[in-house]
């Protein structure tokens, strides 16, 4: 018997990486050519630290950092995804692991950098987690205890991905981007609202940080097909 | 100078509403469709019908004196209570039409009721009223020999609401507004629907289109 889903529960809560589950599936094919871009835009290796930062409705931008992290892991690329979302953090979800450590041990129980990163087998790619929820979120992404926590992972690492809320609804972007040395920017076709796109995107110029690209999301599957840019 | 960029990129151009229309063709198409039901059920269900009932008779000279008779309340009165309507002589009145050229014998007359199969009737008893009285009675003796009778009343046709016109109107308005609809949506919440339009706009390099998918693997959009 089919298990039963709520048709109202949002898309990011299932744990769907269809990278590695369906990698000749043309989202996997789109998601390997978009880090294929990655990797071109940063040809010199200067960006080590990338905030992922949307700008859409559907928060699940958890799920998409997986993808990209998956995919970089298999072109042997050392990645590690932090999950800077305090908001709602969707990591664990995505990756089915529990919320035992994370920024918060590290942060407020001085636990070692070393003990808040795990290992994902699934996935190939070491992350780490919200940890328990912090209400100064602001100070926490403004803190210098957390910058050093990034800035002493760089070594370590190809490719640091940060996760980041919406823009939408928060403006902690601005403040993961500050600890990023570029920023992947996402737009949604289906629920990004162009003038908020506009806007957010003059606010990150202005923070002279470098914008590596886009990425166009919700993008209809004839449209890719036929060349055509439908509606 | 970047304002007016931005300025001119807010703009919609015709490639922009036709996409749009393409984009909520079904739904314009459906919602003209219901303003076109909505139009039908009230053109055959709720809006009142008219009929209308003609007759031409013939006039031996003073037409208007004779329409002003045929129109009289004395006539009309007697009509009704003949034929024992619960009406008014003025809603009678409003819908009766006399019309005749001087220069012709012949008077056109006709009924416009809401009233089905009351317009033959009233039409008919109102000239055979109006001929009792100008032969038997010695008040409008004068009415004498000015008016013949010689066909009767034909029969009464439907001659409102137009049935065509209001269902048109229905899905006109029905299209009108969500076509408004549509384009209020798209004008209040733009959004970026190719690669090109956010790469011309963000002056940055679009790395990947993604498309989407449940958490199945299926494609929503496909």
């Amino acid at each position: 018997m089919p298990k039963f889903q709520c048709p109202f529960k949002k898309s990011f809560d299932f744990p769907y990486v269809i990278s590695k589950e369906k990698p000749n599936d043309l989202a996997s094919l789109a998601y390997q050519k978009a880090v294929d871009n990655l990797i071109y835009a940063n040809l010199d290796e200067k960006y080590k630290v990338i905030s992922i930062i949307p700008t859409m409705k559907d928060e699940h931008q958890a799920n998409i950092v997986t993808n990209l992290g998956y995919i970089l892991n298999e072109k042997k690329k050392k990645v590690l995804v932090i999950d800077l979302d305090f908001r709602n953090p969707r990591l664990h979800v995505v990756l089915k692991s529990g919320m035992d450590q994370g920024i918060y041990d590290y942060l407020f129980k001085n636990v070692e950098i070393k003990n808040i990163i795990q290992k994902d087998k699934t996935y190939g790619f070491d992350f780490v987690l919200v940890g328990k929820s912090i209400n100064s979120i602001t100070q926490v992404l403004e803190s210098k205890k957390l910058s050093d926590m990034v800035e002493s992972l760089k070594d370590s690492y190809d490719m640091i991905l940060l996760i980041s809320p919406s823009l939408m609804h928060s403006k902690d972007g601005f403040n993961i981007a500050k600890l990023s040395d570029g920023i992947l920017y996402l737009v949604s076709k289906k629920s990004s609202n162009k003038q908020l796109v506009d806007t957010n995107y003059r606010s990150l110029k202005q923070m002279s940080i470098p914008i590596l690209g886009s990425l166009l999301l919700d993008y209809k599957e004839k449209e890719r097909l036929l060349g055509i840019p439908l509606l | 100078m970047q304002d007016q960029i931005y300025e001119q990129e807010n703009e919609i151009s015709l490639v922009d509403l036709f996409l749009m229309i393409k984009k909520y063709f079904l739904f314009l198409v459906a919602f003209t469709l219901l303003g076109g039901a909505i139009a039908s059920i009230y053109a055959f269900g709720i809006s009142p019908k008219t009929y209308q009932a003609d007759v031409q008779i013939m006039v031996a000279g003073q037409h208007q004196a004779v329409k002003d008779f045929i129109i009289s309340d004395a006539v009309i009165l007697e009509a009704i209570d003949n034929l024992d309507l619960n009406m008014s002589v003025s809603s009678i009145q409003e819908g009766l039409t006399i019309t005749f050229n001087t220069a012709s014998k012949f008077m056109d007359i006709s009924l416009k009721l809401d009233q089905r199969n009351y317009t033959r009737n009233i039409l008919n008893e109102i000239l055979n009223v109006a001929a009792d009285y100008s032969d038997n009675n010695t008040l409008y003796a004068s009415y004498k020999g000015l008016m013949t009778y010689p066909t009767g009343v034909s029969g009464e046709y439907r001659v409102g609401p137009n049935y065509f016109l209001i269902i048109f109107i229905g899905m006109l308005l029905g299209g009108i507004v969500s076509l408004g609809y549509v384009f209020i949506k798209e004008m209040m919440f733009p959004k970026y629907h190719t690669k090109e339009a956010l790469e011309k706009s963000l002056d940055c390099d679009c790395l990947g289109l993604i498309p989407s998918y449940d958490q199945k693997g299926g494609h929503k959009n496909a």
